[in-house]
């Protein structure tokens, strides 16, 4: 067996070792109706077999790199460079364990140390964590903390948050006796321990967020903001408008799409409320020589050592995840994060004034970064079965959110004017089809 | 030449590692009150320099592919090559979430297989594959649990009970699923004691969460009649599998009466630790508890697969925003697949069968605090070595870095003093097995004759015993870059 290195002689050597004849007398303790009944039947498949029946899966997805895909709402495509995958992949980084030795683990608690530093630096936000599971945790582990500080029960999610972070966030909240409520407008704050908005929103838009921050403080509710990795290129981030946490999906810096996951979840937040922050944090201390060194701290907050008292019941987060993003946002670096994020507003504002000129559409989304939604004058299902024959994934059917005639178009660096000019002339086709039908 | 440990340390303003094509559309600007108010002041830094320092930064680490890790619970086996391969098709890894269905049917059908094998392995019904790992899995299963309670209008049922060896994840999940933590001794055998079982068991129990074997690494001998007592009382049976590595093919806990369980594929299942995470914790549940899943589940109607959703407010609610770690379970659909039924029974044969030779090699020099066959893992205490000597186990476990060995988990389970647990995994060969003994057997040694050995070391590290009180007493958790 390949990863299994017993020989019949080291079975044998072993069992005389331990001083049984068999290995039964070793599991006797299991009594034996259990035993009998622990069978089950899984097929084997030896290395080359096992990729042939990997290969045949995979081909039977077609992936966004055989098309042209203009899909976000959450999960973005942005050139990976390649030295993210060549370092991530480096077997020191991958097959080592959570650094709770830190005298054999300086490599990783090096890169969570500068990935806590570049999501700091990127939000403008003073403390950051090593992460968390995804976005949607992040924004459910914020909404806790707000009520662990405050005392208060309440957190007002606004409408325009992402719908599955929405639900996400209410399930973590409801198991807590953590009362939620969806917002358009903010009135009452009366109890609320804490106020979630995402900005870029959920349909693309870029609000300004300073007003909704000081009447949020007037009433000693903290302000959660839900931001985009990317769009904090250029746009105001959450250290500017005073926001107490900001929380975000990292896949865009540096993770494939993966069907969903694993992704990242960025938590940053003020200096004041690190004692109460989720998941691991490594911090700087010396050795015993005085040689600087980096080490997991604030353990005290956490599960293995607080138990039923933790902050989080986190234990695994997504430290490879964390390394990906971190080399992401070291390669790109100051300049090239600055133009991916001046690239994605300008190839989309780009693609927004094209399509404003075929008249059966109406593009919904004002200020937008990456993504805005389109009205089209049949169900979205329909337009994206046609433009898919066009080599096109043309967005995300917000049918999925009960409007079936709308669409949510992302548009990254990865879209060439060329790519651009094609999806409007597909979309005119398509369109111009079904309205011949239509009459 | 100083140090330079970190990235910013090699940052020279207008160096760049990467280049973007031309923009080729007109440049737009962002209205002035939007922008950020200064440029975020990543580091500048050649590219080979940043190879050069992520690959000496790397060198820093143990891993599986270069040492020993006898960490007991975390299951430190072999990573295979062939999972990252697979897991990094082209057709698997760019994939979107929101795709339309028929553009998915290799995928779901890959999570649709997984989720049977993983049912029939450990003995159940259906699962959900959504959680991110397995203190997240933990939280939904006791999500399930109160969700059923709620359906059968038992909702005065607020307490778990966990046992006091239990992993630190349990109570935590406890608290942040609503519920009560109810603590449960363990006796002198080693399993749960079934007198304070029967005290602490009412009408108000909502579940018992078990390990089994446990943290200790025993097989609990009254496994039935615990169970047996929980359901008897009302409550739901919920098993933490982290050490299922021990039990494929000789004990399911769908079997043994677990209504639902856990499992952590990044213990059993081998996907990568990562230097932590991600992981994954898929949920095996029985019949009464599937109707609560969470949204969405992969469906098979025979010709097509596809995503179904029951009312949200049905369930127990969405756990991440997605389907879960994707990427991580497809790496366990080739482990299992790699290995077949027939190898995955000898992966459980072969964790047990190290353990306990690594176990009777050691005996005589350790006080193992459970005369019993071990399962996987085992523990020893080294409270002796302080008593006589001094050196604890934290001294031991440094002690053993210098020989190029990993430290077993220490410290854990809280009920044995100056605890080491022992898990060699099945991965690992007899010459292996045997050196670690050498090396524990020398260093109990030098705890008589040089016990500054231990206490000073690692001596040979990158760096040496580390100030942690300083760092959580003066926590510096940011390098300022402008």
């Amino acid at each position: 067996m390949a990863y299994l290195p017993h020989t019949s002689l080291d079975n044998e050597q072993m069992l005389q070792t331990i001083g049984v004849k068999s290995f039964a007398e070793i599991i006797a303790d299991v009594p034996q109706a259990v035993q009998k009944k622990a069978d089950f039947s899984v097929p084997k498949l030896v290395e080359a077999d096992l990729i042939r029946k990997a290969s045949e899966l995979a081909s039977k997805n077609i992936s966004t790199t055989q098309v042209k895909s203009y899909l976000g709402a959450g999960s973005y495509e942005h050139f990976i460079p390649s030295v993210v995958n060549a370092l991530a992949s480096r077997g020191e980084f991958m097959t080592s364990y959570t650094p709770y030795q830190p005298e054999v683990s300086q490599g990783t608690l090096r890169v969570i140390y500068e990935f806590q530093s570049l999501i700091c630096e990127l939000t403008n936000m003073e403390i950051a964590n090593a992460s968390l599971y995804d976005g949607a945790s992040a924004a459910g582990e914020a909404a806790i903390l707000a009520t662990s500080h405050t005392g208060k029960n309440k957190i007002l999610i606004h409408s325009a948050v992402h719908p599955e972070y929405q639900k996400v966030i209410q399930t973590y909240c409801h198991s807590r006796n953590i009362e939620t409520e969806i917002f358009n407008e903010l009135s009452s704050l009366n109890e609320v321990a804490g106020v979630i908005v995402q900005n870029p929103n959920f349909y693309g838009e870029i609000s300004s967020l300073e007003d909704l921050v000081s009447k949020t403080h007037a009433s000693g509710a903290l302000f959660i903001q839900i931001f985009n990795p990317i769009a904090l290129g250029i746009c105001k981030t959450p250290g500017n408008i005073n926001a107490d946490i900001a929380v975000a999906e990292g896949q865009p810096l540096g993770i494939p799409h993966e069907w969903g996951g694993p992704y990242v979840g960025l938590f940053a937040c003020k200096d004041e409320f690190k004692r109460l922050i989720p998941g691991r944090v490594v911090g700087k201390t010396v050795d015993r020589s005085g040689k600087p060194a980096y080490v997991l701290t604030l353990q005290t907050r956490e599960q293995h050592i607080r138990r039923e008292k933790a902050t989080s019941n986190i234990c695994t987060n997504q430290g490879l995840m964390a390394l990906r993003a971190t080399l992401y946002m070291s390669t790109l670096g100051k300049q090239g994060l600055l133009e991916v994020a001046e690239h994605c507003f300008s190839k989309t504002e780009y693609l927004k004034n094209e399509l404003s000129k075929i008249k059966d559409l109406k593009i919904e989304s004002k200020n937008t970064f990456h993504e805005f939604v389109i009205t089209l004058p049949v169900d979205s299902k329909s337009i994206i079965a046609e433009m898919l024959n066009e080599r096109i994934f043309a967005g995300v059917d917000l049918g999925l959110w009960n409007k079936p005639k709308q669409l949510l178009v992302c548009v990254t660096e990865t879209k060439t004017k060329t790519d651009l000019d094609a999806y409007v002339s597909s979309l005119k086709k398509v369109l111009e089809k079904k309205a011949v039908y239509a009459r | 030449m100083q140090d330079k440990a970190l990235i910013f340390d090699h940052s020279v303003s207008g160096r760049r590692a990467y280049e973007l094509p031309t923009l080729d559309v007109p440049k737009a600007t962002l209205k002035p009150d939007l922008k950020r108010v200064a440029i975020a002041a990543l580091p500048e830094v050649s590219q080979l320099d940043l190879v050069r320092h992520y690959t000496k930064l790397s060198s820093l680490n143990f891993s599986i592919d270069t040492v020993f890790y006898p960490l007991g619970s975390c299951t430190m086996k072999y990573n295979p090559k062939v999972n990252e391969v697979v897991a990094n098709m082209d057709g698997l890894i760019n994939i979107h979430p929101y795709q339309s269905i028929d553009t998915l049917q290799g995928i779901l059908q890959m999570l649709y297989e997984f989720k049977k094998y993983f049912v029939d392995i450990f003995g159940f019904d259906d699962a959900t594959l959504q959680p991110s790992a397995g203190s997240q899995g933990e939280y939904a299963g006791l999500l399930l649990i109160k969700k059923y309670l709620q359906s059968i209008k038992q909702t005065e049922r607020i307490e778990v009970l966990a046992p006091d060896s239990s992993h630190g994840t349990n109570p935590a999940s406890v608290t942040a699923a609503g519920f009560k933590l109810i603590t449960v001794k363990s006796d002198a055998r080693g399993g749960v004691d079934l007198e304070d079982l029967k005290l602490k068991l009412s009408n108000k129990t909502a579940a018992l969460m078990l390990t089994n074997p446990n943290t200790l690494g025993m097989y609990d001998e009254n496994i039935l009649k615990v169970v047996e007592l929980v359901h008897q009382a009302g409550g739901q049976l919920y098993y933490d599998g982290a050490n299922a590595n021990a039990v494929m093919g000789i004990s399911r806990p769908g079997d043994l009466g677990f209504d639902v369980a856990h499992i952590n594929t990044h213990k059993t299942f081998s996907t990568p630790h990562g230097g932590g995470g991600p992981g994954s914790g898929p949920v095996g549940v029985k019949k009464h508890l599937a109707p609560f899943l969470p949204n969405p589940r992969v469906a098979y109607d025979g010709k097509k697969y596809s995503l179904e959703n029951v009312k949200d407010e049905d369930t127990i609610g969405k756990l991440h925003a997605f389907y879960g770690n994707v990427g991580v379970l497809v790496r366990a659909w080739a482990y299992v697949l790699g290995n077949g039924s027939v190898g995955l029974k000898e992966v459980s044969e072969k964790a047990i069968l190290n353990a306990n030779y690594i176990k009777a090699k050691l005996k005589g020099y350790f006080n193992f605090p459970y005369d019993r066959f071990c399962k996987h893992e085992f523990v020893i205490s080294l409270s002796d070595y302080k008593k006589q000597y001094g050196v604890n186990a934290l001294d031991f476990a440094k002690r053993l870095i210098d020989y190029g060995i990993h430290p077993p988990t220490i410290y854990f389970p809280l009920i044995v003093p100056e605890c080491f647990m022992i898990e060699p995994t099945e991965t690992e060969s007899k010459e292996t097995l045997d050196h670690f003994c050498e090396i524990m057997i020398k260093i109990a040694e030098e705890a008589k004759s040089s016990p500054e050995l231990l206490k000073e070391a690692p001596h040979n590290t990158p760096v040496l015993r580390l100030d942690e009180t300083r760092a959580a007493r003066s926590p510096e958790l940011c390098f300022r870059c402008s």
